[in-house]
């Protein structure tokens, strides 16, 4: 009886369930950062010099290579998509990986940089910089959490297309993709805002506090 | 027939003292009768379609959809109504909470909340401040607990200021200008019957003013919750004739003028001891 | 059932048939394991079932914290009954009394478990998971899995947020709210597990999973429709339930940054609601920053203010439903009604200053604050003149599910009009923090969103459980409920106006608070009365259950696709292909024998001045086309 019934019809909007359940969570997970980015704002206006000098101890080199990693990611991860789509498994696997790589050498000079912060005393509850330090390690954690939540599943598609079965669903890919390029575009926003935008009057700072 | 003022909720206010007090309770009757007004319009609309329009087996519902004009006349009524409330709450709103409407002070005290009372620092006979956390925000390293005001005692226009603890007094019929703020958590600095509430914050500093007409003895509360003596933060307050208040003033001028001369003490550390004998 | 309009002969139809669709259907699943079908389950009626009970159990548990801490305020300082010595010692002194501090962590976690594992996961959860899929007349939700997920994530929290029990300190004091800094755990080394820090993580993982919830919610309306089910044939509780997701989904995410960065203020030592220089706070030096504590209050009610709107439109939806379907008449205005939930919740995202205004921000924010509040009024009076709207001239059914549909709407009127003095912010600086507020929450959430909750659990028991819940007990229920809640209620706004403030343990050591203290008495005894009412209900469901009538397939006659399911859905709710040919509130047509016209029966009708005419009965029509 019940294999007759035509309930489970084609989606009314065309897309896929998955996809729109995705841009429906995207819209929360910049509602989340746009939580922090409103602090941000709001206590950086307050404390001009504590953010100024704390944007000083940043390690901008890193960042940068993390933002071209990011991006480079972002472009593998379209052409895995474009390549599973067009049944190319061996270009998947290997855009696919590219973007696991990319990934990772995000975490990892993200380690060093942190590691960095912690010998220099730079991290909160210390007499300076807790503040600004507050926020970098929350914009960028979160952010690295986000990272690590979009490599585990690549990791599990990428290690699935080597099984016999294979990996054929090109729409899954291309949710996470949504994601992928969610991830990518909040750190275009993290990174002016913690590393580029000093506060002009910065470095008068330490003599007018205090 | 203390239960028949359940009809009439205006009466359970505690007695007004303050200039303006009068217009919140008065705004608030404005809002009171037009919510009676509404509650006995829509609750008699409702009963009387229950009756009414009760079930019989020999009747049927009417297929209607709704029409736009009733609509939208319930629609713009409300709306003009609550313009109408929200334009003249402002005017009363701006009065009392806008700093540029704050009036010139006869009277200038500091209050300061700590978990669980309240402080209050007196310009003195000066009759001006030294400086201290409010007056120059650098002297915020100067705050203990000791000293929760952070005065700077080496300034001579701070070395009159006293203070004085879950208790203060006020002249009848002037201006008082009060500086808030907290040592430690949120707390609000609530006298019910001069209707003034205002939550004081550490690390910033709240204008609050009013203006008694009536001598008395009232009490002072705490409204915003800091912890587990929250409910326990109570202290009182004196109106009190101007010769009633400059007696007391006078007298407490003297007992720092008193405590400063054998030995220069740090801070004003004696009006505390003082103050909480009482 | 004794009714003008005879049995339909598609009722009895459907009746009938129903024995062999039942048990075909059930087959397919059998070999599902047993906690696969009852435990992990990804059917979405299961899932609504376990919000069900998980949140019924913890209303238990809210409620009684509720009664400790009426005890402690009417009877200050005197042991209580009959319970008091058997207590812990953390709770009680050793006379049985309720200790000082425990008073406060009653109150915390009475509105932090009637909020958060109460009203959001009765009302959103629960109603979201039965109702969702069967009214669009489709099998499941879009994401079945990440649906169960949303389930799974709760029952974790309640045990987090109850066991910081055997925590040093025991649990959050601080309230719902949770102000820092005194939600800040001062002084404390970094890494310390508090009760704060517990509740920390179970708001966290609830707003998780009310997140994954909404994000099911909104696909599957968007996408799972019906063949010929446009948006605007959508019942009123679909659309509050939809745009409740679409709050949810912006909201939520902003609370759950607040409790992030409150977290590692608490954990980590940041500074992010902390000033420096606080004398209780030595480890933040002069340069580490300040820090705003009024910082989190804005952050909290930018959901929190939203979120009470989550507690109450999917409740107004389902009374709509409920209140057209006993007066068996259209809902009055029914595009009105819809784009007033979407005006409170678009309103609602703009007006979270109103619980801000004595906190110190700038005054001049409260005046628009204010204006903006006043506003949100506007969509709501349009709901309760179209609930007015629609029993007239009707054909009312007092039904238990409909008592309890008018008790939200008188409730809420009383309830909103106590919200507009608040929202005048001159008013709020006296009233602020006192009972009057602690009386406006309990009509809009008591009054309001629990009516409307019993409401939807009257009227879809029998959906849910294939039984009839018995009406007597229903009755008995809901006129105990409704007395003893008024009862207990009303008198909170003349307490409030006395001054009373919320959250102190005595109010027996202020001279001004004397007047009101018969006031206390009286409400705690209306209170422990309205906490034993509630027994009522528990047993008319668990009795029903077992001993119930056994339901119709459509027992209040009414227009939606539940309706066309059988009574008691297997995996897979339909058995037969729905397709609509009209909107959810076709009662009492013109031209046609019954009083009602469910929307997936074939026919043609028009429409004249607001009303709709029978032209053909039974005609397929090919309105929508192939879709
Ligand atoms: C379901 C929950 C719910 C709902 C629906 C509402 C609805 C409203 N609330 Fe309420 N509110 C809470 C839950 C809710 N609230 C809670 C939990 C708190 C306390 C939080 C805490 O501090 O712990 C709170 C606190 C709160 C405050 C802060 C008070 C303070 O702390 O000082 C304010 C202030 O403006 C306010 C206002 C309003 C208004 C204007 C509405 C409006 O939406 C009401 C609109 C309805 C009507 C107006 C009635 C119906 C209309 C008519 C009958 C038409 C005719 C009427 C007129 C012409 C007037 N609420
Ligand atoms: C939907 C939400 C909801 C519900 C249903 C209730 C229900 C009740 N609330 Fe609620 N309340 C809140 C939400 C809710 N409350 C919120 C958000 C706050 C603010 C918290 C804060 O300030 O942070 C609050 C605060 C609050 C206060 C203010 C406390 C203070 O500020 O100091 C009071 C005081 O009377 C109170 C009383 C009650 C009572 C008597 C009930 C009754 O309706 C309860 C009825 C009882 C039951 C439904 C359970 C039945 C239980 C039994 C039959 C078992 C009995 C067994 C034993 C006693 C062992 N509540
Ligand atoms: Cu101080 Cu409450
Ligand atoms: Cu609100």
């Amino acid at each position: 009886m019940s294999s007759a019934l035509n309930l489970a019809h084609e989606p009314v909007t065309k897309i896929p369930m998955g996809k729109l359940a995705m841009w429906a969570f995207l819209a929360s997970e910049l509602m989340f950062f746009t939580g922090f980015f409103g602090a941000f704002i709001v206590l950086r206006n307050s404390n001009y010099t504590v953010f100024g000098e704390g944007s000083h101890h940043l390690n901008v080199a890193m960042a940068l290579t993390n933002t071209f990693i990011l991006i480079g990611s972002s472009l593998t991860m379209a052409l895995s998509i474009l390549n599973l789509e067009k049944g190319n498994v061996k270009n998947f696997r290997l855009f696919l990986g590219l973007t696991i790589l990319g990934g990772f050498g995000f975490l990892i000079v993200k380690y060093f940089e942190y590691s960095g912060k912690w010998h220099d005393g730079l991290f909160p509850g210390q007499e300076h910089h807790t503040l600004f330090f507050s926020f970098y390690f929350l914009m960028t954690g979160f952010h690295a959490l986000h990272v690590i939540g979009g490599v585990i599943p690549m990791i599990f598609m990428w290690l699935k297309s080597f099984t016999k079965s294979g990996y054929n669903h090109p729409v899954k890919v291309e949710t996470l993709g949504l994601y992928w390029h969610f991830v990518d575009l909040m750190w275009i926003f993290i990174f002016p805002a913690l590393y580029l935008m000093i506060p002009y009057h910065a470095a008068a700072g330490a003599a007018v506090h205090h | 027939m203390d239960f028949l003022k359940v009809f009439d909720m205006l009466a359970w206010f505690p007695e007004n003292i303050s200039t303006f007090g009068g217009d919140l309770d008065a705004l608030f009757a404005i809002i009171y009768y037009i919510s009676v007004g509404i509650f006995f319009l829509t609750f008699g609309i409702l009963g009387f379609f229950l009756v009414k329009y009760r079930y019989r087996p020999d009747r049927r519902g009417y297929n209607y959809h709704g029409n736009n004009i009733v609509e939208l006349t319930w629609t713009i009524l409300p709306t003009i109504l609550f313009a109408a409330i929200g334009l003249y709450s402002d005017e009363i709103w701006e009065r009392t909470k806008y700093s540029k409407r704050v009036p010139k002070a006869d009277l200038e005290i500091l209050v300061m909340g700590k978990t669980f009372g309240w402080m209050f620092l007196y310009p003195g006979a000066d009759g001006k401040f030294g400086r201290n956390a409010h007056n120059d925000r650098s002297a915020r390293s100067l705050i203990t607990l000791d000293n929760p005001f952070g005065i700077d005692s080496n300034d001579v226009y701070g070395k009159d200021d006293f203070f004085v603890e879950n208790q203060f007094k006020v002249p009848v019929n002037a201006n008082i200008v009060m500086r808030g703020s907290s040592v430690d958590v949120l707390h609000s600095f609530f006298l019910p019957n001069m209707r003034v509430k205002q939550d004081v914050v550490p690390g910033t500093w709240m204008n609050i003013w009013f203006n008694s007409f009536k001598p008395g003895h009232y009490e002072i509360a705490c409204a915003e919750l800091c912890g587990t003596g929250h409910g326990g933060m109570r202290g009182q307050y004196d109106v009190l004739s101007k010769t009633d208040f400059d007696k007391w003033s006078d007298s407490k001028n003297a007992e720092m003028l008193a405590a400063q001369t054998p030995a220069p003490m740090a801070s004003a550390e004696p009006a505390v001891a003082d103050s909480t004998k009482k | 059932m004794s009714t003008a309009v005879t049995h339909s002969s598609e009722a009895e139809h459907a009746e009938h048939a129903e024995h062999a669709h039942d048990h075909g259907h059930d087959h397919a699943h059998h070999d599902l394991p047993w906690y696969r079908k009852y435990v992990f389950s990804t059917d979405h009626k299961v899932i609504a079932k376990q919000f069900m009970l998980a949140s019924l159990i913890f209303l238990f548990v809210g409620g009684a914290f509720a009664l400790f801490l009426r005890w402690q305020l009417a009877y200050p300082g005197q042991p209580v009954p009959v319970i008091g010595t058997l207590l812990p010692s953390q709770w009680v002194d050793n006379t049985g009394a309720i200790a000082q501090d425990f008073y406060y962590q009653l109150v915390t976690m009475h509105g932090s478990i009637m909020i958060f594992l109460v009203i959001i996961p009765l009302a959103v959860g629960m109603f979201g998971n039965f109702c969702i899929p069967l009214m669009l007349g489709t099998d499941d939700m879009a994401l079945p899995r990440l649906n169960m997920w949303s389930f799974w994530l709760v029952p974790p929290a309640g045990v987090i947020i109850m066991s910081a029990f055997y925590v040093d300190g025991g649990y959050a004091a601080a309230g719902w709210t949770s102000y820092p800094p005194l939600s800040g755990v001062i002084n404390s080394p970094t890494f310390t597990v508090s009760g704060q820090t517990l509740w920390l993580i179970a708001v966290f993982l609830i707003g998780f999973s009310s997140i994954m919830g909404a994000v099911n919610y909104v696909t599957t309306v968007l996408n799972k429709r019906a063949k010929g089910m446009k948006l605007f044939d959508m019942p009123l509780t679909i659309w509050g339930l939809f745009i409740t997701a679409i709050i949810i989904t912006l909201g939520t995410p902003v609370l759950a940054a607040a409790i992030a960065m409150l977290f590692m203020d608490n954990f980590f030592h940041t500074s992010f609601f902390l000033p420096d220089n606080l004398i209780a706070h030595t480890r933040h030096g002069i340069e580490a920053g300040a820090g705003q504590p009024v910082l989190w209050q804005h952050l909290f009610w930018f959901y929190s203010h939203p979120a009470v709107y989550i507690m109450i439109l999917p409740l107004m939806g389902i009374v709509s439903d409920v209140i057209a379907t006993f007066s068996r008449k259209p809902i009055y205005g029914y595009k009105a009604m819809v784009f007033a939930i979407a005006g409170i919740a678009f309103l609602g995202f703009i007006v979270w200053g109103h619980h801000m205004f004595q906190s110190g921000m700038n005054p001049l924010l409260g005046t628009t604050f204010m204006l903006s509040t006043i506003v949100i009024a506007v969509p709501s009076s349009i709901k309760v003149f179209n609930w007015l709207g629609t029993l007239w001239r009707g054909n009312i059914k007092f039904t238990t599910a409909m008592l309890n549909a008018l008790a939200f709407v008188s409730m809420f009127i009383i309830g909103g009009l106590s919200g507009v003095f608040m929202a005048s912010a001159p008013v709020d600086i006296y009233i602020h923090d006192t009972y009057f507020i602690v009386a406006h929450i309990h009509y809009v959430l008591f009054g309001g969103s629990l009516f409307g909750i019993f409401a939807g659990i009257y009227y879809w028991y029998p959906k849910m459980y294939g039984k009839m819940l018995n009406e007597s007990l229903g009755r008995k229920h809901f006129y105990w409920s409704f007395a003893a809640f008024n009862a207990t209620f009303f008198p909170m706004h003349i307490i409030g106006l006395g001054g009373h403030m919320r959250r102190i343990h005595d109010p027996s050591i202020y001279e001004f608070l004397k007047p009101i203290e018969g006031w206390n008495k009286f409400v705690t005894i209306a209170a422990i009365i309205l906490g034993f009412s509630q027994l009522f209900l528990v047993i008319n469901i668990l009795w029903s259950l077992k001993y119930g009538k056994k339901a119709p397939r459509n027992p209040w006659r009414a227009n939606t696709l539940e309706w066309a399911a059988p009574p008691h859905p297997g995996h897979g709710n339909f058995d037969r292909d729905i397709v609509v040919y009209r909107g959810p509130y076709e009662f009492s047509v013109e031209g046609r024998e019954l009083d009602y016209w469910p929307q997936w029966e074939p026919g043609k009708s028009i429409s004249v001045h607001h009303h709709t005419i029978v032209v053909d009965e039974k005609q397929e029509s090919n309105a929508f086309g192939t879709h």
